[in-house]
């Protein structure tokens, strides 16, 4: 089967403005996620995740190599054609929420839905069995300033659901949670993906990392290493990623 | 602390905050500049010594006194805008460990160099800008130019007393802003989290109310005198119905909008009602004032360009020749006044000149002031003018033919009428005292040429009679009514020649002169108005008008284009965090850009619409009252109009496109 996600050889270069300095954010970066699969991708501050992050989500495109969703290019999408592409098939969740203040909570979840012209009939219907899932019904008239951060986030978590993405992309989603909300966005996303939604996960917090099915660890722009959650219950996780994650700041480090 | 500190500290901050200080003192610079010149010229002798002077010198001192009030109010708002911009920054030296009395300090300095700078700019400017000033207004007054440069003192300290004061007060508004404020407060100040703007009816519905009342107003005043008693009340109804559509109307509309589901949810309104309602809640009373500044520049240039334009037209109705003699009649006398004697006398003291008449005409008619019933006008006006009143003038046929070529052929009952007041009457009856007139009106008349010097304050009736009899009886009716207090038989002659002004002047001293002797029997007055006089004066008041038009105009432009300015950049700093949080969830950029631009178009050029609309109800006010300065020309008021409308535009279109380039500079960055 075609793996829904293939990242090949991944090289990003920054070049300073004047084109002096050089700094290589990845080196060389190959995976592959399943449909169905939950995958988190650890690593230190400036091992490169959020360039990673940026050009998954074609935000940013690389110095070279292949990103393939689907079996389709990502990096040859023309200009003017990606946002319609991400708007289709990629859900985003991040850190800080993003969400516009204008907007109720309603109107924040449809935008990716209006913006893609769908009806207002259509837009209802896919809303309610969404909110109630994520137990924001509630809320759906009130305004971002007036809900809590876990509150902000499962609104988040609805807008990049509510496209039916072939992905959802997590930037640090439990980053600006206190640690009840960080619990309840842990389980959503878990049963998120036990529903089939495939879920890719940036983050250094290993409890977050501790819920995924499989764990990536960058270092210096490279796929470090990786681990399979297979039977373990969420504690064994915890400490395998633990244990990994010390390994490679201690042992890993060439240099020390 | 070290001395030193506060003064390099504050030069800093001037420095570092030019965006916003830069647009700032230059506005000093330019009021202080617009005051000192106002002011120079006011108290320049050389000008007090010339013709018309007297006209001048009144505008100039209404210009210093409405400058003075503009400089205040638009300092302070300026001002305010600047530190609501400098919270956090004031707020992070609080928390660096600066006490507010340091705080305090810094701001002193700084404005201390905006004082400096600014009055000292100004005035520069001012002196330099002095001559060209002066030249231009006399240029417009047709006054000859004066030679010399001069420096007024009197105008220097009159602008460093005002602007230093003013700078004192807007520096003791910052103190007190800053004692009152927590940091944490300050810090937060711009991270608060946006609430939703409510829908006021109660101030929308006020709003409705006032800009309708004030629009009938304008539409319904007939006549000039109404309209300058009622003006100012029309003016501050506009004004508050535009604060309220800005604040109240603008956002009860957006939210209505919204609740139409349909067409909310569509990609292009979707992003644009919320959009706007956001933008209405922050911008709105900036932009009631951008339109309230821009209707009175509007109306203010418009107004006195007509009426420079005008001054030919003008002084044409009011003097149609270039000598005009005019008697009243006292038609009881045995000794009558014997007019071809007086013209005979009026052709020797010409042709003794050595002049040749061009142009001879003459008429007479009779005007008198009553009041006004439904299809009638008597003479029983109580004390005062507490009744509806109208005044009438009568003129015969021969006459009427004389001055316009018209052949009529009237009966002794009929007449040619012309009111703008009773336009469908067939009838009329006039009651004065012991007579009355019943009189068929054969003809509405569309125009009514100048009679004498009959003004149309208020509202007139033209009415042309058969002949002198008629004109006699209608005299004796209100004479028997009104006793001492009666009108005469007015006998005008409009007399053209081929002498040189200052000729034509001696000859109307003569002419006037004639009073002295005995030959004319009985007359109440002589008057003699020559063209050339005139013209000096009415072009000394309507140029002055222009003057101070263009000068206030210029000046509320700056304030207009500064406040966009400032809008502007606040709006830029506002949208970058929207901007990337839209282009995250999958909006195109080209599209975002495309939206917000256009929302900005409607934000910024609403307030110009708005202002347009207002000028367009106010067009007939506009009319009325330039008519009380003898200007009938409503083609050519409706020219200045769009003129000043369509110049008005493009220069704010102009200062939009230049400020937009900062705002887009702000977002992408």
């Amino acid at each position: 089967m075609m793996p829904l996600l293939e990242v090949k050889n991944l090289k990003k270069i920054y070049t300073t403005r004047f084109g002096g300095n050089h700094v290589q954010a990845l080196t060389d970066v190959s995976f592959s996620v399943d449909a169905g699969e939950y995958v988190s991708i650890m690593g230190e501050s400036g091992s490169g995740k959020t360039t990673l992050l940026n050009i998954l989500a074609a935000l940013d495109k690389p110095t070279s190599g292949d990103v393939l969703l689907s079996g389709k290019d990502m990096t040859k999408i023309k200009d003017k054609d990606i946002s319609a592409f991400r708007r289709d098939n990629i859900g985003f969740v991040f850190q800080d929420f993003n969400l516009l203040d204008n907007f109720s909570i309603k109107d924040n979840i449809f935008l990716p839905l209006v913006l893609a012209g769908k009806n207002y009939k259509e837009m209802e219907q896919r809303i309610k069995p969404l909110s109630e899932k994520l137990g924001i019904t509630d809320i759906l008239n009130k305004y971002p300033y007036e809900v809590s951060g876990g509150q902000k986030q499962r609104t988040a978590v609805c807008r990049a659901l509510i496209t039916n993405p072939q992905i959802i992309l997590a930037d640090e989603p439990t980053g600006a949670l206190d640690s009840k909300s960080t619990d309840q966005l842990l389980h959503l996303f878990g049963k998120i993906n036990e529903d089939g939604q495939t879920i890719l996960m940036v983050t250094h917090s290993v409890k977050a990392a501790s819920h995924a099915k499989r764990v990536l660890f960058i270092k210096d722009g490279v796929v470090y290493h990786q681990i399979y959650r297979g039977n373990c219950s969420y504690d064994e996780m915890y400490q395998k990623i633990s244990d990994t994650l010390t390994l490679l700041t201690t042992g890993g480090d060439k240099n020390a | 602390m070290r001395k030193g500190l506060f003064p390099s500290l504050a030069w800093q901050n001037i420095r570092k905050n030019s965006k916003f200080y830069l647009p700032y003192i230059l506005t000093v610079i330019g009021t202080v500049a617009g005051f000192y010149i106002v002011n120079a010229i006011a108290s320049d002798e050389g000008v007090l010594r010339l013709r018309g002077a007297a006209y001048v010198k009144l505008m100039m001192f209404l210009g210093i006194i409405i400058i003075g009030i503009f400089s205040v109010i638009f300092l302070l708002y300026t001002n305010s805008f600047l530190m609501k911009r400098r919270k956090k920054e004031l707020a992070l030296y609080n928390m660096l460990g600066m006490e507010k009395r340091h705080i305090a300090g810094i701001l002193c300095y700084e404005s201390l160099y905006v004082a400096l700078i600014g009055i000292a700019g100004g005035l520069l400017c001012g002196i330099l800008l002095h001559k060209l000033v002066t030249l231009a207004l006399f240029k417009l007054l047709r006054f000859d130019v004066p030679f010399g440069f001069t420096i007024s003192t009197v105008a220097i300290k009159a602008s460093v007393i005002l602007f230093t004061s003013i700078i004192v007060i807007t520096l003791l508004f910052n103190l007190v802003g800053i004692r009152r404020a927590k940091p944490i407060e300050l810090l937060k100040s711009s991270s608060a989290g946006e609430r939703e703007p409510k829908s006021k009816w109660i101030l929308a519905l006020i709003g409705v109310l006032s800009l309708g009342a004030g629009y009938y107003i304008a539409l319904t005043t007939k006549s000039a005198i109404r309209a300058l008693t009622i003006y100012f009340l029309a003016v501050f109804l506009v004004i508050i119905g535009t604060y309220c559509l800005f604040t109240a109307i603008s956002i009860v509309v957006l939210k209505q909008l919204r609740r139409n589901k349909k067409l909310y949810y569509k990609t292009k309104y979707f992003i644009g009602i919320s959009g706007m309602l956001y933008r209405m809640k922050r911008n709105a009373v900036g932009l009631a004032n951008i339109c309230i500044l821009s209707t009175m520049v509007l109306v203010m240039v418009s107004g006195t360009l007509s009426l420079y334009l005008g001054t030919e037209d003008m002084i044409d109705r009011f003097c149609p020749g270039q000598i005009v003699p005019q008697i009243t009649i006292n038609s009881e006398s045995k000794n009558g006044f014997q007019k071809d004697i007086m013209i005979e006398k009026i052709k020797d003291i010409i042709e003794k000149n050595d002049g040749k008449i061009t142009q001879f005409e003459d008429y007479t008619y009779l005007a008198f002031v009553a009041g006004k019933g439904e299809n009638y006008y008597h003479t029983n006006i109580e004390n005062g003018f507490n009744a509806d009143f109208a005044q009438l003038c009568f003129i015969t046929q021969e006459d009427f033919r004389k001055v316009t070529g018209k052949e009529t052929n009237l009966e002794e009952n009929e007449i040619l009428f012309f009111s703008d007041t009773m336009k469908d009457k067939e009838n009329i009856r006039i009651e004065t005292g012991d007579y009355t007139f019943d009189f068929t009106i054969v003809e509405h008349l569309k125009s009514f040429p100048s009679v004498g010097n009959l003004t149309a304050i208020v509202d007139t009736g033209y009415a042309v009679v058969k002949d002198e009899q008629v004109l006699r009886a209608l005299y004796k009716g209100q004479k028997s009514a009104y006793g001492e207090k009666a009108s005469g038989l007015e006998w005008v002659a409009i007399i053209d020649t081929d002498l040189k002004e200052d000729d034509q002047i001696k000859c109307a001293r003569e002419i006037g002169n004639l009073s002295q002797e005995d030959v004319m029997g009985d007359y109440k007055g002589l008057l003699v108005n020559t063209r050339a006089e005139n013209s000096a004066d009415f072009y000394a008041t309507s140029g002055g008008f222009l003057f101070l038009g263009l000068f206030l105009g210029f000046l509320f432009n700056m304030a207009t284009v500064l406040i966009i300015y400032y809008k502007q950049i606040s709006e830029g700093y506002e949208d970058k965090a929207r901007f990337e949080i839209m282009q995250k969830v999958g909006l195109p950029k080209k599209e975002i850009r495309c939206s917000v631009s256009m929302q900005i178009l409607i934000v910024f050029f609403a307030p110009l619409a708005v202002a347009a609309i207002h000028v367009a109800f106010d067009f007939k006010l506009m009319v009325k009252l330039l008519s009380l300065f003898y200007l009938t020309d409503n083609r050519l008021t409706m020219l200045c109009t769009f003129g000043t409308l369509l110049g008005f535009a493009v220069i704010y279109g102009i200062v939009y496109w230049l400020t937009a380039r900062t705002y887009y500079k702000i977002v992408s960055a």
